[in-house]
């Protein structure tokens, strides 16, 4: 009978636990973006290392879910503040497991387009870059580099980094943009030693073809840059187009890129191609 | 030596035979469920998770049953008066301890070893069973390395708790000792790189205290679980010194227990 008594009371007492859990269960929502849930830099300083990784890991997973409440709360953007708080959270989780590769992943997706953490991001993904052998670690950086920052000749180093990983080759449009960012920031040699390299690594017949048909390009453009300096020197001016160049014998007439664009200099004196503008600057200018 | 070897076999059985040891491996297989299950969690990186998870799973089951098991065996041997069993074979005061701790040898290689297999074959058949696009190239070798590194820091361990048990008597106290022994042996490896790289923002005082603890202490620090993943992380000067010191600590305590135990009192 004892016993009965003590079977059911402790009955009764499993049945409260169920129920006190359904209760929290409903309102776990509300406490979810409370701060704590996100680790910080400080929090696993005196845990044994061993423990660094799986509990770095939780950390990213209340990260995530972080991340989709703040979403989820404000329809669809995450606001300048909360990306702070993620931003500092990524530090800590990268800062304790920086092999994760989800973290960098996610930094990149969440902190730069609406929110605008691009330098932040950069210093996350460059931790990134030690511990990962992953060419879209450096192809991130590039890409936060030319997009957002503007920097195009970093972007351009980094996305010259990224092909160089074996996992980059299928995708082997990644030299022809650091190419292209190296190009328009006027550094036609790096530019041009970079396709050569590529060329000699490269085993696909169609891109090198692409390669090669940029190698000319740049070759030509070059010859355009090399004609600008002797026509400065011997008539003390810049020259304001390359028909100019043309007449004075200093290139020879109708050079066109490999695709058959026409090249032209832009008023702060850089040379492009017709072919390398967005297509409805193309269509203007074949109206002038 | 035969005495010797006879007294390590029967305590080896012993724990061999234990409940809590298959009770600690059963545990151990539902926390790699378990890590499985926080995989869903992930993104890209899938076999990452699981390996970080069940590793540090295995590190915290390792070092906890070696802390309970070896705390256990010494205090029980002095409270239930074990020890004149064993003293009363003719076996010298030296000789036990050195006994106690060749069993402890191989009691942590058993549970080491058992268990890594585990985490080894566990993560080898998850990254199989991984979609292409995200698996990884597991190195089983390097995973050996690893578990062999984890064995030797456990044994490391079960020595220190054996010199602390040498003279001290309570079992609680003999416990926490060697959490915080552990705890900071844990540690000290980043908070000496931390110092070394923070060196003008940190008073000489923390400095020094940290200086001291990484020349003495123990240091419980293993390779991680990331050279499963990436053989180049384990070709490291540093991990074979880290390796040999841990070797030589080891019997460093081994021979200071005996020293101690011999001098000591038994009521």
């Amino acid at each position: 009978m004892r016993s009965f008594t003590i079977a059911v009371f402790t009955t009764v007492l499993l049945g409260l636990i169920l129920t006190l859990s359904h209760f929290l269960s409903g309102r776990i929502k509300g406490r979810i973006e409370e701060r704590f849930l996100l680790p910080e830099k400080m929090y696993l300083l005196f845990v044994p290392e061993d423990l660094h990784y799986g509990l770095a890991d939780m950390g990213f997973i209340n990260t995530l879910s972080f991340i989709g409440y703040s979403l989820q709360k404000e329809k669809g953007i995450l606001k300048r503040e909360d990306a702070l708080m993620v931003y500092s959270a990524l530090d800590a989780v990268t800062f304790y497991n920086p092999s994760y590769f989800d973290p960098y992943y996610v930094g990149n997706a969440f902190l730069t387009w609406n929110v605008g953490l691009y330098q932040e991001t950069v210093d996350l993904l460059k931790r990134g870059l030690k511990y990962i052998k992953d060419w879209r670690i450096p192809f991130y950086i590039g890409f936060n580099y030319f997009y957002f920052l503007k920097d195009n000749l970093k972007g351009a180093e980094y996305l010259r980094l990224a092909a160089k990983y074996p996992g980059a080759k299928e995708y082997n449009l990644l030299p022809l943009l650091a190419s292209k960012l190296y190009y328009e920031e006027g550094q036609l040699d790096v530019a041009i030693a970079l396709l050569k390299e590529q060329l000699k690594l490269m085993k696909e017949e169609k891109m090198k073809e692409l390669l090669r048909a940029r190698l000319e390009t740049l070759k030509k453009a070059k010859t355009i840059y090399r004609a600008m300096k002797i026509f400065k020197k011997r008539f003390g001016r810049k020259p304001k187009s390359v028909e100019e160049l043309v007449r004075a014998k200093l290139i020879p007439p109708n050079l066109r890129d490999s695709r058959g664009g026409k090249f032209f200099i832009t008023s702060d004196g850089k040379v492009r191609s017709e072919k390398d503008l967005m297509p409805v600057v193309r269509k203007l200018l074949e109206e002038e | 030596m035969k005495l010797l070897l006879g007294f390590a076999y029967i305590t080896v059985k012993e724990n061999a035979r234990r409940r809590s040891f298959y009770g600690l491996l059963v545990a151990y297989l539902l926390s790699l469920g378990f890590s499985r299950a926080l995989m869903e969690f992930s993104l890209q990186d899938l076999t990452k998770v699981f390996l970080d998870f069940s590793y540090s799973f295995l590190s915290f089951f390792l070092f906890v049953s070696i802390l309970f098991i070896t705390t256990d065996i010494m205090s029980k041997d002095l409270d239930k008066k074990g020890v004149y069993i064993v003293l009363s074979k003719g076996i010298s005061k030296e000789t036990y301890i050195l006994g106690r701790a060749f069993s402890f040898l191989v009691f942590s290689f058993l549970i080491a070893f058992t268990m890594g297999f585990l985490f080894l074959i566990g993560t080898k058949l998850i990254n199989y069973f991984t979609p292409t696009a995200f698996r990884k190239e597991i190195q089983i070798l390097a995973g050996f390395t690893v578990v062999l590194f984890l064995w030797i820091k456990a044994f490391l361990l079960s020595t220190v708790i054996l010199f602390l048990s040498s003279f001290m008597g309570n079992f609680f106290l003999i416990f926490l000792t060697a959490v915080v022994v552990l705890i900071a042996g844990s540690a000290v490896e980043n908070l000496y790189k931390f110092v070394i790289l923070e060196g003008d923002r940190i008073s000489p005082l923390v400095s020094s205290l940290v200086t001291f603890i990484f020349y003495t202490f123990p240091n419980f620090s293993s390779p991680g679980p990331d050279p499963l993943m990436d053989m180049s992380r384990l070709k490291s000067s540093y991990l074979i010194l880290d390796f040999i010191r841990a070797v030589i600590y080891s019997l460093f305590l081994v021979f200071l227990s005996s020293l101690l135990f011999k001098r000591r009192q038994i009521p």
